[in-house]
């Protein structure tokens, strides 16, 4: 019965992120037309490079980035037991921003990806040396480093915005995430966060267990320290390569497989790629909306600004049940 | 010496800086059933972490089956060794019967899906701690008891050698209780050693073959718990006043904590009670520990009223069990009667042995007898025949009052003042 269900959920997931990305191909400031599709479109070269180079690529990697920025929530919220965890817990946001923010500053604006990557992971791995113990990892102790690093490299943010001068938009809109420069180039790179998110597949069974308390892992066949690496790895990596593309964009990561487990339920092998498709859904509609409509606002803002009083609105119900 | 599954020697671990658990030599049998007891902080629960690997060894040795417990990988060890710790705090929806199967985990290879028999091992633990209808309900939204429940089924499912438990029972209701721990007392002469941590003395020696005493990080006592459950044991560690009575049911030691009463004052009146076959004890440990000077008799030997008296240490006249009262005695007891400032009668039974106990009630005022008797006839059994009850009936006609629970008793005391014969 709910091996059925759980299947038939997938794969409306998967339909409506295909039907999402084709729409959001559709859509756009310029008018192209599905017979124009269907025809072939040739007919015009420029309604052509909008069409294959433009919004094809950018709806995709919309589709993967939400879909990388899920996956990790999912496991940053598994490590943690806590549904308040999303991939940016570990000061990845933070940390990209500092990378990039040097970049900028220093003039090789070339290295704005790189550096995000860098930051991002460099942030995650500083956590874990900070908060690790003796070999055992309190994912207490975890949560109030990442907090604590978070906040101080937010601060070196604020002091390169201030040194930044007139390049101070460049960090902004970073900061802010958007996929406005993305293009075919992005998508493979974008594809290796797929990997990762199988590979949390292939562990549900131990992600499960994690998920319900540490105390009794080791009786239950399971290293929670290999676990806790795992989850981290993986969470920190996706993170690094998804805000390499698309800067930082929130919510998706925190949202995605909060929404999920109401309807999936907590299990993992479900959770995780029910979560891929819900986190890809939201942000190629949230992106097909700022482009179209708002002028091409970074991302980030509409996600937040649909995605809070969304949010709010299912934690409302769920105190009800 | 091979039916030796863990051998605990020189243990000793903790948190941060500090040793909680200190020289914790051990041996645990096959298909044992240990318990351990001690008062809050006394290492128990650290204990069972570090034998569930959630808390590192700091020294000494553990030996697991003949290997040393680091040396066992998390699968195999799960295989061998379950644990239910104190409390487990799941905050996702998982259902019911997901969480039991987590049980099969070491059990099923790694990429594989659970078998037949692991779906038979969960529906027979589910079966077993009665929470087969709670089943597809998400764990979250079961009460505490049935929440530990459900982490007993989990264990049951594992089927492990050697069972953890920690505090399995506190939030537990008492018919689900007993039924789990026979079921976990079945299963370990089968094939388990059990180790269990028990808030409930009590209970602890009715299962339990063996028990654990530990105070301050340490053992302090291991044994049978007719050994370790012993007064001056029970005083040192737990800072009680013990006594220690066998269960009628199971023929264990049971522990009853001795209540405090007051010292008799000078204030309250003197009291003498007639009693017999049992109708005093309660006023006995009543005003006793109510602060009143109280006398008994006289008593058989062995009626229960006088080791009630003889529990809080009441100066009683006795005389052995079926014989007839001395003259002596008899001479003693109206003394007693005199002096005292309330006599009090109970609904005894009287034959011809005791019947004095009530003759000598004419010789003093009537006014200071206090009769607790049914509201109605017969006041008493009578094995006189009748010349007992007349006598009651005469004293009541003179101006002795009569009251049908202890109640009215107490309320009537706390209202008389002393009549000071001097």
């Amino acid at each position: 019965m709910n091996t059925i269900r759980n299947i038939l959920i997938l794969a409306g997931l998967g339909c409506a992120v295909v039907i999402a990305i084709l729409l959001s191909v559709l859509t756009g400031p310029v008018d192209i037309s599905l017979a124009d599709i269907l025809t072939g479109v040739v007919n015009d070269k420029t309604k052509e490079l909008i069409l294959f180079d433009i919004r094809m690529p950018r709806a995709i990697a919309a589709a993967l980035v939400g879909a990388g920025l899920a996956c990790a929530g999912a496991a940053m919220q598994t490590l943690f037991r806590n549904d308040l965890a999303d991939p940016y817990t570990l000061g990845t946001s933070a940390g990209g921003a500092v990378g990039v923010s040097l970049a900028i500053i220093s003039g090789v604006a070339m290295l704005v990806p790189v550096a995000a990557f860098c930051g991002a992971i460099g942030s995650a791995f500083l956590v874990y040396i900070l908060a690790a113990q003796k070999k055992r990892l309190s994912t207490g102790n975890l949560l109030l480093t990442g907090i604590a690093v978070s906040m101080f490299f937010s601060s070196v943010v604020s002091v390169c915005l201030v040194l930044s001068g007139k390049n101070m938009h460049q960090i902004m809109f970073w900061l802010m995430g958007g996929l406005w420069n993305t293009s075919w180039a992005d998508i493979p790179l974008l594809l290796i966060t797929l990997i990762p998110a199988g590979i949390l597949v292939l562990f549900s069974r131990d992600l499960n267990i994690m998920s319900c308390g540490e105390a009794e892992t080791r009786t239950l066949g399971i290293d929670p320290e290999k676990t806790k690496l795992l989850l981290l790895g993986i969470s920190a990596g996706i993170t690094g390569l998804v805000v390499s593309v698309s800067g930082s964009i929130g919510f998706i990561g925190l949202v995605s497989p909060h929404i999920m487990r109401i309807i999936t339920g907590p299990d993992h092998r479900v959770l995780i790629p029910a979560s891929l498709g819900c986190g890809a859904l939201l942000l190629v509609c949230a992106d097909t909306i700022s482009r179209t409509w708002l002028g091409d606002l970074p991302v980030g803002i509409v996600t937040a600004f649909f995605g809070a009083p969304f949010f709010l609105m299912l934690v409302r119900r769920r105190a009800d049940l | 010496m091979n039916d030796i599954i863990l051998e605990i020697s020189d243990l000793s671990a903790g948190y941060e800086e500090r040793d909680i658990l200190q020289e914790i030599s051990l041996f645990i049998r096959e298909k044992s059933f240990v318990g351990i007891i001690g008062p809050n902080g006394s290492g128990k629960s650290t204990f069972m972490q570090v034998l569930a690997r959630s808390l590192p060894v700091r020294n000494g040795d553990i030996v697991l089956m003949g290997d040393s417990l680091q040396s066992w990988s998390f699968r195999d060890f799960g295989k061998i060794v379950g644990y239910v710790p104190q409390e487990s705090d799941i905050k996702f929806r998982y259902p019911v019967y997901n969480v039991v199967m987590m049980g099969r985990n070491p059990h099923i290879e790694r990429f594989r899906s659970p078998s037949a028999a692991d779906h038979e091992a969960v529906q027979k633990a589910l079966q077993q701690t009665g929470t087969e209808e709670l089943a597809r309900r998400p764990i979250t939204d079961l009460s505490g008891g049935e929440r530990q429940r459900v982490m007993i089924a989990r264990v049951l499912a594992q089927d492990p050698v050697l069972l953890l438990l920690d505090e399995p029972f506190a939030h537990i209701d008492i018919h689900h209780q007993y039924e789990l721990i026979r079921i976990i007392r079945e299963t370990s002469r089968d094939k388990r050693a059990v180790i269990g941590v028990f808030h409930d003395i009590n209970l602890a020696a009715a299962y339990c073959d063996q028990l654990v005493l530990m105070n301050d990080g340490k053992i302090r006592a291991f044994g049978k718990p007719e050994e370790v459950l012993t007064t001056s044991l029970l005083k040192e560690v737990f800072r009680i006043s013990p006594v220690i009575d066998v269960n009628p049911t199971t023929g264990t030691p049971y522990v009853y904590v001795e209540e405090k009463w007051k010292k008799s004052d000078g204030l309250k009146p003197r009291i003498h009670l007639i009693s017999g076959g049992g109708t005093g004890s309660y006023l006995i440990s009543l005003l006793s520990r109510s602060g009143y000077s109280l006398s008994c008799g006289v008593l058989a030997e062995n009626d229960s009223d006088c080791l009630m008296a003889r529990k809080y240490d009441i100066p009683t006249l006795t005389e052995p069990p079926f014989s007839r009262l001395s003259q002596e005695t008899e001479e003693k007891l109206a003394e007693l009667v005199q002096k005292a400032d309330i006599v009090i009668v109970t609904s005894m039974p009287v034959g011809w042995g005791n019947y004095p106990n009530i003759r000598v009630l004419e010789q003093i005022d009537p006014h200071k007898i206090l009769c607790i008797l049914p509201s109605s006839e017969p006041y008493l059994p009578d094995f006189t025949s009748g010349v007992a009850t007349d006598t009651i009936k005469r004293l009541l006609s003179n101006g002795a009052q009569k009251r049908s629970n202890p109640g009215e008793l107490m309320e009537i005391l706390q209202t008389t003042q002393i009549v000071n014969d001097s």
